[in-house]
């Protein structure tokens, strides 16, 4: 592994998005920012901006009109990524499901690394994702790395 | 003067938790018009509501999180008009608890993206730990932290522990020094000052013409307040809304502040009424006819209109937020301010996206 | 239910709908909401409930899908957002007022809450 992916798995940058969700997944996130539950100790900081980010946070099921800007955040963020989907509606879609103008879990538009059960997902259910995710996220970046030496 | 620009402001921006993209238009730094492009969230609650009335009551506390228990609290007390039943008191007065305390929740994260709009990391971080107390308590109390699923047609699902109103009137008594200690902070920081006062002015005509509800018009001078009439146990205690005449961003800041100090004040004038009884009716058949509910939210006055045929499905809901009333007036404050004003005022209409959209 | 038949109503009544409107606010009513309801019948009934010094007053009338209603938008600023709604989820026709605040055009379906349009759901049902 590249000296910048080491030092990149100590800092993971989080970008949150909500597609549609009621809110209830995005107060944990934010819960998890603020000083209760505090990711920034592990080096993660909240940026609102997909060039910057390493880990997507996505909450709730797709909307229609959110679909094309999700695609769009998704290919802006620079490999290696992982995108974790918060909550029941974002894994799948529930429950929500055929409502009209929902398209279902973030996984019908993007790929998804990590599923977040619970509605609302819980804070430390969303610690234990965001450490699941860091070591998926390594075994990532070491594929690219191979990748890239060809 | 220089040529118009336009930016698009979000969906995906740093100022908003959720989705609302502003199209503005800019002489140099000044916005000359604003336009509003809204349905990132719309998700078809109507029509998902009105499929069984009794799945609704999971369903509809999912309409918003911030204000899940407000949304369970008017759709089942549209029913109950539907039905012609009376809540026992305790039911009412455990959702007249819960309802404040979820109005805490809200304010306390409103007040939070305020400051975080203008800059002051520090206090958005202060509130949110507070606002943590509140989360903690409620998770106690109902075993969630987000959507309390208490609320059923007819009363409430669980009771109050003599244990879980201790624990209430000791979070609610350890809190209330911070909150004061945050109310002072919001009313003389110089800095939070600065970047509120006299922005995003709202007048009381305006809110009128807008239709503004909640903090937003009681923060024009609007005495409305829904609460007023006495649904749930409002009727039971003593309070008197929080109404500011300035009508910018700064009033509509300490409007909520205020309001914090007078759940906490609703709270605990609840607790001694509590009395031993049931806390829920029982209610047979479907139910028929038709009803307003009203409830104040912590944004304002949420109206449900039902219409039910005597089936399982319902013939109609309609849901009117009061998100939905406030983000609109956004066009009326806008125009004139300053571009970096924009995330100010945007944020102190507190818009809750997937309430105007559902 | 016969198709065919022409449902009985005042088909005057939504002419009013503007000077209604404006006695209400004139007399201190606040628009709270416009509800939009299909009757078997296959008319929509109409409802703009005000509150007028704490209670709920309403204003209504029975209009076809087809026909073109007026708008208040204009005696009241945020009658606007309602009535896109309006507008969006049951396809009806209001002066001035354009489609488009929720949903998106070529993916959502339209009207969906108007009742012969409901949406078939695909796969499995809801619930």
């Amino acid at each position: 592994m590249a000296l910048e992916d080491k030092m990149r798995a100590r800092s993971p940058w989080i970008m949150h998005f909500d597609t549609g969700s009621c809110n209830g997944c995005d107060l944990e996130v934010w819960a998890l920012l603020t000083p209760r539950y505090d990711v920034e100790r592990f080096g993660a900081i909240n940026r609102a901006n997909p060039k910057q980010a390493d880990i997507l946070l996505i909450t709730g099921p797709v909307t229609k009109r959110c679909e094309d800007r999700l695609r769009n955040l998704y290919e802006q963020t620079p490999e290696p990524k992982l995108v974790i989907a918060c909550g029941n509606c974002a894994s799948t879609g529930a429950p929500f499901h055929n409502c009209y103008n929902v398209d279902g879990g973030v996984d019908k538009v993007i790929p998804v690394d990590l599923y977040v059960p619970g509605c609302a997902c819980r804070p430390e259910a969303l610690i234990d994702a965001l450490v699941l995710g860091l070591s998926k996220w390594r075994e990532k970046a070491a594929g690219t790395d191979k990748e890239d030496k060809g | 003067m220089g040529r118009a620009t336009t930016i698009p402001f979000g969906p995906q921006h740093a100022a908003f938790l959720e989705p609302l993209n502003v199209k503005l238009t800019l002489d140099e730094e000044t916005v000359v018009g604003a336009v509003l492009n809204q349905g990132y969230n719309h998700r078809g609650m109507e029509y998902a509501l009105s499929l069984d009335y009794r799945k609704s009551q999971y369903l509809v506390e999912r309409v918003c999180g911030i204000c899940s228990f407000h949304h369970s609290s008017a759709y089942c007390q549209g029913m109950e008009s539907l039905y012609g039943i009376e809540v026992p008191v305790r039911a009412k007065l455990i959702r007249t608890i819960m309802m404040e305390c979820q109005r805490l929740t809200s304010h306390l994260l409103a007040l939070g993206h305020i400051a975080e709009a203008v800059g002051y990391e520090n206090l958005f971080m202060q509130c949110f730990r507070e606002r943590e107390h509140v989360m903690m308590l409620v998770n106690r109390v109902s075993g969630n932290r987000v959507h309390y699923s208490m609320n059923v047609i007819g009363g409430v699902k669980r009771d109050l522990s003599p244990e879980a109103v201790k624990d209430v009137q000791a979070t609610i008594r350890d809190l209330r020094p911070r909150l004061e200690e945050l109310r002072r902070v919001f009313s003389r920081d110089s800095t939070l000052s600065k970047r509120t006062r006299g922005v995003g002015k709202l007048s009381r005509q305006a809110a009128t013409e807008w239709g503004n509800v909640g903090p937003v018009s009681r923060a024009s001078g609007i005495p409305r307040d829904i609460r007023q009439d006495g649904f749930a146990a409002y009727s039971m205690v003593e309070f008197k809304p929080v109404v500011r005449e300035e009508g910018d961003s700064y009033a509509r800041m300490m409007v909520r502040m205020d309001e914090c100090l007078q759940a906490a004040d609703i709270i605990e004038e609840c607790l001694p009424l509590l009395e031993d009884g049931p806390v829920a009716v029982q209610v047979k058949g479907h139910p028929k006819g038709e009803t307003f509910s009203r409830v104040e939210a912590p944004r304002g006055e949420l109206f449900y209109y039902i219409r039910a045929k005597g089936t399982l499905g319902l013939e109609r809901i309609k849901l009117r937020t009061p998100a939905l009333m406030n983000v609109a007036s956004l066009l009326a404050m806008l125009p004139g301010c300053q571009l970096a004003d924009v995330p100010t005022i945007t944020v102190s209409v507190d818009p809750c996206i997937c309430c105007t959209d559902r | 239910m016969n198709e065919t038949a022409v449902p009985d109503f005042d088909r005057e009544a939504h002419r009013s709908v503007r000077e209604r409107t404006r006695e209400m606010i004139e007399a201190g009513g606040r628009l709270i909401a416009i509800v939009a309801r299909e009757n078997d019948d296959g008319t929509m009934e109409m409802i703009y409930a005000f509150d007028r010094e704490q209670r709920m007053e309403d204003i209504r009338f029975l209009i076809l899908p087809e026909w073109e209603i007026d708008s208040v938008a204009d005696l009241y600023k945020g009658a606007l957002t309602l009535e896109r709604e309006v507008v969006d989820l049951f396809g009806l026709h209001i002066k001035g007022v354009p489609p488009g605040i929720f949903l998106v055009e070529g993916k959502s379906p339209v009207a969906p809450l108007r009742k012969r349009k409901a949406p078939a759901p695909e796969g499995d049902v809801h619930g």
